[in-house]
């Protein structure tokens, strides 16, 4: 696959992302508006170009055993290509005689031709992912998605006067944008940078309510901490998705008196729930996915699967992803701990303690536990603060549906 | 930006400590910055040679949010506190640091004595 085609790839990446958008994937993509286009310029050291115009080429690669490889219809023009590449192949330190040649049943320019032809039929239609001029099969290979029909691709193919012989379909995974958690992504699932006026934190977990489209996050990452005052929310910033995608409906207030210290007001959770607006796609059930654990990476990579509710006691593993930190592991310290929020008159009675990684705009971040080593995971809560940057405080889910009512999490 | 920490360079024992750390947008365009809570946290280290003899933040819980800070071209932003020290005279040393969501903006150390 050489320049040309690999820009066709960027073109699919749009295509993918809008089909996703519509079909409300589980799967996190991230929107853009990058330009993409089609730049037929050839590098000059680009081997194809330099061979192209032997007649009967039929294309160029280097085989698996690292062998240079060139098909040919007539394959006694070996002569011809030698001439051709041979300066290229001494500036790669080969010599000719390592070439080797392989039968073509198509030439190069035909195939360049098919290529350019089936682009705009192929990537048009649901589930295409890309339309390469494969010099290492001498075919137009046609990537498409899991579950596209391969014999409707062939056939619009087909009428476009490509050879059915020429074409192969092949099924191939997405391809996608490299999203970070601080990226746009739609649909909207845990772990993502929220925004709402002035402040930075972390979407928690998708939480359905009374019929309610909804996310948890902090109490504090609302206009005011305790009490609905419908906080708006953006994903990631309001300066790059300008359109809000949810407002605060539920924060209880902090109370004083029963076990409240005295002077203190207290909840049990650091929790409020927002409901997303008609037009925001949000998927139930799914936490964005980093690299891995403790490497600071906010590349998403794909989803946890929330698939139970549950709590952390001392001595387990537990995982964090937030906006800051990424994903991070570590063992809790302390359970049902009763917490004095530092500069505030605020306690958090019966919260966890973990050992682990934590940084500023990590407010919110899911909390759970791994089923063994897939993507399930059992949710535990949300982190709302730390002590230093390696020990973090999160509200058990049993305190948060406590204050905020039964929800449905998966 | 500058970041700096001021602190009077002598007090006399049981006296408190005015600190105060400073961030200064010293160029000609406005800065973003993140800041951590909703309330600017902010951390005071004072040390007597390598031992520390006092944390702003030890054992703090502090809420992870972060905030987002506009500072104009000129503009200084102060954040203050007063250490109620109770040790002994000697010479000491005083930093300070200040979380965002990404390296921390860091000051000092500048020396403190404290005198009998």
């Amino acid at each position: 696959m050489r320049q040309h085609t690999m820009l066709f790839v960027s073109l699919v990446a749009g295509t993918v992302l809008f089909a996703s958008a519509c079909s409300d994937t589980t799967q996190p993509m991230p929107s853009s508006d990058d330009k993409v286009g089609f730049d037929p310029i050839q590098q000059p050291d680009d081997p194809v170009a330099l061979v192209r115009d032997v007649h009967g080429f039929g294309g160029f690669f280097f085989d698996r055993d690292g062998a240079p490889t060139v098909y040919l219809r007539d394959v006694s023009a070996r002569a011809q290509v030698e001439r051709a590449l041979g300066p290229w192949l001494a500036s790669q330190e080969i010599g000719v005689a390592a070439l080797r040649v392989r039968g073509a049943d198509y030439d190069w320019v035909s195939l360049e031709r098919w290529q350019g032809r089936a682009t705009g039929e192929a990537l048009a239609m649901r589930g295409a992912v890309w339309v390469d001029a494969d010099e290492a099969r001498n075919r137009v290979t046609i990537g498409v998605e899991r579950g596209t029909s391969m014999a409707q691709v062939r056939s619009a193919v087909a009428r476009l006067g490509v050879p059915s012989g020429a074409v192969v379909v092949e099924e191939v995974e997405p391809v996608r944008f490299a999203a970070t958690l601080q990226s746009r992504v739609r649909p909207v699932v845990g772990s993502l940078q929220i925004n709402f006026p002035g402040f930075l934190c972390t979407l928690g977990f998708n939480a359905t309510r009374s019929g309610q489209r909804s996310f948890i996050t902090n109490s504090h990452c609302t206009n005011v901490q305790g009490g609905v005052e419908s906080t708006p929310y953006w994903q990631p910033s309001q300066g790059v998705a300008p359109t809000q995608i949810a407002t605060e409906v539920a924060d209880p207030a902090y109370t004083t008196g029963g076990g409240c210290p005295a002077g203190r007001r207290c909840r049990r959770s650091d929790a409020s729930r927002a409901s997303y607006a008609s037009g925001t796609t949000s998927t139930l059930g799914r936490i964005a996915r980093t690299s891995g654990a403790n490497n600071g990476s906010l590349t998403i990579t794909g989803n946890f699967s929330i698939t139970g509710e549950g709590s952390a006691s001392a001595g387990q593993t537990v995982h964090k992803i937030g906006r800051t930190t990424g994903w991070t592991r570590g063992s809790v310290s302390n359970t049902c701990v009763n917490v004095n929020v530092s500069g505030s008159n605020i306690s958090q009675l019966c919260q966890t303690l973990v050992s682990a990684g934590v940084g500023a705009g990590d407010s919110g971040s899911p909390v759970f536990r791994r089923v063994g080593t897939g993507s399930n995971v059992t949710l535990v809560g949300i982190l709302w603060g730390g002590s230093g940057s390696s020990l973090y405080v999160f509200s058990p889910i049993s305190n948060i549906e406590t204050e905020l009512g039964a929800l449905t999490t998966f | 930006m500058r970041v700096e920490i001021v602190v009077p360079p002598r007090v006399a024992v049981g006296a408190p400590v005015p600190i105060t750390l400073r961030i200064a947008n010293a160029g000609e365009r406005p800065i973003e910055l993140h800041l951590q809570g909703r309330t600017i946290v902010f951390d005071l280290t004072v040390r007597r040679g390598a031992a520390v003899v006092w944390r702003r933040l030890e054992g703090e819980s502090v809420p992870a949010i972060l905030q987002i800070r506009m500072l104009a071209p000129g503009e200084v932003l102060e954040l203050k506190e007063t250490w109620d020290q109770q040790v002994g005279p000697g010479d000491y040393s005083v930093s300070g640091e200040i979380p965002t969501d990404g390296a921390p903006l860091r000051a000092g150390p500048v020396p403190l004595t404290i005198s009998g």
